[in-house]
């Protein structure tokens, strides 16, 4: 715009200026052109202070008062130095002096343009950078509080305190009128209001959640979702109860912990409805994972600090039981020592300490056991405890100051448990219990000694009672038979002399038996009998008995009949005379209580193949016909492996089932004792069990009440181990 | 010479019941000698020179086994057949017996037909 009062310098101007390709609008006077500044709005006016009607100048000031920022390119005719000083102060961009060239005016305004769109553009990128500067102030400050929320929200130790702050916060953050915090019940459709601020309307009320599967599914999700009119869903009413809450708009932000939906965060602005920004929703969803991890962590502490109180109420509990086990520990008779597989101590009682000597109150945890107790056969009792199969091992063991302490050891084994069903059966150490048997050792030893005695003393006058009779009945043999033969009432008497002095005979002869048994059977009882092991044939073993009780079959015309297997039976280990022993009193015994008949010695084999049993040769009828038989043959006590069996089998009168556990008992005859008249010293049977059982056998019987008795014994059937051999001699003082 | 048996025993009735088991031999003209203990028995050994000794093992002072021990060792006495009287037929018994040198030896209460067999074999001589 040119404000100009002479018509041919503002039309050459304004021709200038068009030829130059701006569009040109011109006032003639001060007035005239302040109005059209105002309405037209030019990019720049070029004025000349001399002007009719207002002077340039006032113009000037005119349109600074209307604020209109447009550049000012004044022009003067005359140097009036202070004019122009004065209009550049004012904020005039810049001068033309008449007269001037077209290039300068074109230049000037150029530049004066120019200038102006570049302060035009420095303004609007000012004017941008305050406003971002705004906004990221506001959204560091959000941040800050944020923060704050979230530390404050995790170092809290409570789900409650957690959530009362979270709301707190999450209102001073996003400026919502109300905000609650949610906890879900379990069956995931309610909720419960847990926290809420400001104020207390709801307390612990329980709302329906919305059940819009899209808000469920973003909640799951980890969303917030936003209602910008919650009038249709109306979660705050209080059951129909006042008070309720007029909610306009609502914004539900889910808490979510290690994946799992525990609750929700509720932002409710009343009074307008309006939109949550994307900010909000994103500002609410940050607190809220934060509360969400701060609650589960609380809700961790307090399932762990109830952890460490019931921890801490069993340990009490295992501690009392612990004490009351050591105090039943120190208080037993018995020692006490438990190992680990490697042979060291887990645990060891004051009187196993004082056992071998050691300060009664000094812990022998973790040191090897070896160390301390070192007598022979304590190694191979471990050894044994940890193979056998639940069994207890026992074994006297001798200490050098000549005390006897009775070892049991049991292997103890780890049962797979719940924890870890996938574990084999492992065996945590050996327990071993001593007992000192040193005076029962002595006692037994004196009752030996004492049964050595009596038996001894007993022998004399039972070998000249003996000798008498029989020096009796020599003489009157020799001396009386003329009497005899002549009969009459001498004769008689005579007769009769000698049938009493027969019972005498035969009656010394039963006692001197009997002495015999006993010493036996006591010595064997003390484990005082060392066995000559040898390699024994069993043929001749049965035939030696079968020849020695021939006479007494006779008598009763009784057969005896031996049954073998083919190839014969293998040799076994033995103590041959005492086998002889066994064989001549089951067959004695067998004569004995048969009338008719006859008698059956088989023998034959038996083997033990994990558990199942295979029977070969002369097997007795009982064990080849009857289940049941065979289930008692798998009761007996023998391991895996090879037996001989010799059984012994009569038609006699049979053993009563009620008698039968006693057979094998010292002193023990059953049956009619005065009428079937056993003449035994009731020892043969418990003698035949200690030989047997000393040869690692078993014996056992069978019977059938009125028809006959088996008896039957197993030796195991050592393949070729020559080294079982011991020669040694019966230990008598 | 007529043979010779010693018995020695410390019991009065074992030796009575040894003296009247083998009296008959007396009618055959062997000579019985009898002694209660063991000192007494080798008094006796060494005097008499017996064919035929029969030894009580348990007897006070001297044991059988020391008198079987001292017959044994002496040459002068090789001919003489010695029987251990023993009161345990046990295996120790036998065993110490062999030891000493006994010719044979046999348990209480023993069979007195038995010993009238044994020694009419050792002596040679029938009754």
């Amino acid at each position: 715009m040119i404000i100009e009062d002479e018509q041919d310098i503002a039309l050459l101007m304004a021709t200038a200026m068009r030829d130059n390709g701006y569009r040109v609008v011109v006032a003639h006077d001060g007035a005239k052109g302040l109005d059209m500044a105002l309405s037209e709005q030019p990019d720049l006016i070029l004025l000349d202070l001399r002007l009719p009607k207002m002077s340039g100048m006032r113009v000037f000031h005119a349109l600074r008062e209307h604020q209109v920022d447009v550049p000012v390119v004044v022009v003067t005719a005359w140097r009036s130095q202070e004019l122009v000083i004065e209009a550049l102060r004012l904020g005039v961009k810049d001068y033309l002096s008449k007269p001037f060239a077209l290039k300068d005016l074109l230049e000037v305004a150029e530049r004066a343009l120019t200038e102006e769109r570049l302060r035009r553009e420095r303004d609007a990128l000012t004017e941008q950078l305050l406003a971002s500067n705004q906004e990221l102030e506001r959204r560091a400050r959000n941040l800050v509080l944020i923060n704050r929320a979230s530390t404050t929200l995790t170092s809290l130790l409570d789900a409650h305190d957690v959530l009362d702050l979270t709301v707190q916060h999450v209102v001073e953050i996003s400026g919502a009128d109300y905000s609650s915090a949610l906890i879900l019940e379990p069956d995931g459709q309610h909720a419960r209001i847990i926290a809420e601020h400001p104020g207390r309307k709801f307390a612990d009320l329980r709302v329906s959640l919305p059940r819009s599967p899209s808000v469920q599914r973003t909640l799951e999700l980890g969303f917030p979702y936003a209602f910008k009119d919650a009038t249709d869903y109306p979660i705050l009413e209080n059951q129909g109860q006042a008070p309720s809450l007029e909610v306009s708009s609502l914004l539900l932000a889910p808490l979510v912990a290690r994946g799992e939906l525990i609750g929700i965060l509720l932002l409710a602005s009343l009074g307008l409805p309006r939109t949550f920004s994307d900010e909000e929703m994103e500002i609410c969803q940050t607190v809220a994972s934060q509360a969400a991890v701060a609650v589960a962590n609380a809700r961790l502490l307090q399932d762990v600090q109830q952890q460490k109180r019931a921890l801490a109420r069993k340990t009490q509990e295992l501690m009392e039981e612990s004490s009351k086990l050591d105090a039943i520990l120190s208080n037993i008779a018995d020692g006490l020592v438990v190992i680990d597989p490697t042979g060291r101590i887990i645990l060891s009682n004051p009187v196993f300490r004082e056992m071998v000597g050691l300060p009664v109150d000094r812990s022998l945890r973790g040191s090897l056991l070896a160390g301390y107790f070192t007598v022979a056969n304590l190694q191979s009792l471990v050894f044994c405890a940890q193979d056998a199969s639940s069994q207890v091992c026992t074994e006297n063991l001798e200490l050098p100051d000549g005390r006897v302490l009775k070892a049991s050891a049991t292997a103890m084994r780890l049962q797979p448990t719940l924890l870890d069903p996938a574990q084999e059966e492992q065996i945590a150490g050996v327990a071993i219990v001593l007992r000192d048997i040193t005076h029962e050792v002595e006692v037994d030893r004196m009752k030996t000694d004492f049964i050595s005695a009596v038996s001894h003393e007993l022998r004399s006058p039972l070998t000249a009672i003996l000798g008498f009779a029989s020096l009796i009945k020599r003489d009157i043999n020799r001396s009386l038979s003329p009497y005899v033969d002549a009969g009459g009432k001498a004769s008689r008497v005579i007769e009769r002399i000698l049938e009493n002095i027969t019972i005498i005979k035969n009656e010394s002869e039963r006692l001197t038996r009997l002495v015999n048994d006993l010493l036996d059977i006591a010595k064997m009882e003390a484990g005082q009998i060392k066995w000559q092991m040898n390699e024994t044939d069993l043929r001749q073993v049965i035939e030696g008995a079968v020849a020695a009780t021939a006479a007494l079959a006779e008598e009763k015309a009784l057969v005896t009949r031996i049954y073998l297997p083919p190839d014969g039976l293998p040799p076994i280990c033995g103590h041959h005379d005492r086998l002889v022993q066994v064989m001549t009193n089951l067959l004695s015994n067998a004569i004995k209580f048969t009338k008719q008949g006859r008698i059956e010695v088989r023998g034959w084999r038996l083997d033990v193949d994990n558990g199942a049993l295979h029977t070969s040769g002369p097997v007795p009828s009982v064990y080849r016909e009857d289940a049941a038989a065979q289930s008692a043959l798998s009761a007996l006590p023998l391991s895996e492996g090879e037996w001989v069996v010799v059984s012994v089998v009569d038609t006699g009168i049979g053993i009563l089932t009620e008698d039968m556990s006693l057979i094998f008992d010292k002193f023990t005859q059953v049956g009619e004792t005065l009428t079937e008249k056993p003449k035994g010293t009731g020892l043969g049977l418990a003698i035949c069990k200690e030989i047997i059982e000393g040869h690692g056998g078993c014996v056992w019987a069978e019977s059938e009440y009125g028809e006959g008795s088996n008896f039957s014994f197993a030796l195991p059937l050592q393949s070729g181990d020559s080294e079982e051999a011991e020669y040694s001699i019966e230990d008598e003082e | 010479m007529a043979k010779k048996i010693l018995i020695a025993d410390d019991e009065v009735y074992i030796r009575a019941l040894l003296e009247q088991t083998l009296e008959d031999f007396e009618w055959v003209g062997v000579e019985l000698f009898s002694a209660s203990n063991g000192r007494e028995a080798w008094d006796v050994v060494q005097v008499e020179r017996p064919d035929l000794i029969i030894l009580d093992v348990m007897m006070p002072g001297f044991s059988g086994y020391d008198v079987c021990q001292r017959i044994k060792s002496d040459p002068a006495l090789s001919h003489a057949h010695v029987i251990m009287l023993t009161a345990r037929g046990q295996e120790v018994d036998r065993l110490r017996s062999v030891e000493v040198g006994a010719d044979e030896y046999v348990t209480k209460p023993f069979d007195p037909d038995y010993l009238v067999e044994r020694a009419t074999d050792v002596l040679g001589v029938e009754t």
